[in-house]
């Protein structure tokens, strides 16, 4: 098993993950059916990687992309 | 027990006579209406009559006349034992729904938690663990986010003063450092499609510097 990547989406858990192996198709085509859902119900999602450095806002799916997260719709408070 | 009124109106004949005899009421106006009750006599006399007798009520009751709500009956003693029994299932069960909820909710703020801290510098991270806020600095000014849901984006000015305050957060409810990052990655990515977005808290009598003074 190779590297696996990730989308961590929002919710009242903390947030729920899907996991892929980039290598398996199987797999790649899961992840990338959750992330156009999410894109259909307004989620901004970003790719990121750790220390905090800025990623950058994904449009469309990229299955190479080791880590995302998935944030439900804002509005203004 | 049951308490029951019943007024019996007589203007020729004793009102016990006239209950015996036919259905037509009678009225009794003297103090001791009982032997005008029993005879056959002219005197009227008013009379209140209140029965506590189970037999009476049914009587009444069946008859037609006053309708008189069923007398509670005592409680026994076997059914005081089971009604507080289930009282106490019941409030079991909801200290035990409580007790749930709560670990559900501590499981989820430690998780995003975890995920918010993954995702800040190391200069965030201390301000986060000391002060429970961090900064991220934008083209137009510094965003002071700290912990909460609503209204906890402070903008400060070159001077370090809170400028305003901004207020959005995800539609749905989600622990308070998903807020926080969510916030963040906004702010970084889109700062001016953020501050359009969010309600904006103006400040009066501004507090003192809350950041250091950009020079």
């Amino acid at each position: 098993m190779g590297t696996m990547n990730e989308i961590a989406v929002m919710d009242r858990s903390g947030d729920t993950k899907t996991i892929w192996d980039p290598d398996r198709p199987d797999e790649v085509e899961v992840a990338r059916e959750t992330f156009e859902k999410l894109k259909r119900k307004g989620y901004l999602i970003y790719r990121v990687n750790k220390m905090g450095n800025k990623g950058e806002q994904m449009l469309s799916f990229d299955a190479k992309a080791e880590k995302m997260i998935a944030v439900p719709p804002v509005v203004g408070g | 027990m049951a308490n029951a009124w019943a007024t019996a109106t007589s203007s020729a004949e004793g009102a016990w006579y006239v209950w015996t005899r036919s259905t037509a009421s009678s009225t009794a106006t003297t103090t001791d209406p009982w032997p005008d009750w029993c005879g056959n006599s002219t005197t009227s006399s008013t009379v209140s009559v209140t029965s506590s007798s189970e037999t009476t009520w049914l009587y009444w009751s069946q008859d037609g006349g006053y309708q008189v709500t069923p007398p509670a009956r005592a409680e026994t003693e076997e059914a005081r034992v089971e009604r507080l029994r289930l009282a106490e299932e019941s409030a079991a069960r909801w200290k035990a729904k409580a007790e749930e909820e709560k670990k559900a909710r501590e499981a989820a703020e430690a998780r995003a938690e975890a995920l918010l801290v993954e995702n800040l510098s190391e200069e965030q991270r201390a301000d986060y663990r000391k002060h429970r806020h961090f900064v991220v600095h934008g083209r137009r000014a510094r965003y002071r986010i700290r912990y909460g849901r609503s209204g906890n984006i402070d903008v400060v000015g070159r001077d370090g003063k809170i400028v305003h305050r901004l207020c959005a957060h995800p539609l749905e409810t989600v622990p308070n450092p998903d807020t926080m990052l969510a916030q963040k990655l906004m702010l970084e990515h889109d700062e001016d499609g953020f501050e359009r977005l969010a309600n904006r808290h103006h400040i009066y009598d501004g507090p003192a510097a809350v950041l250091p003074a950009l020079h």
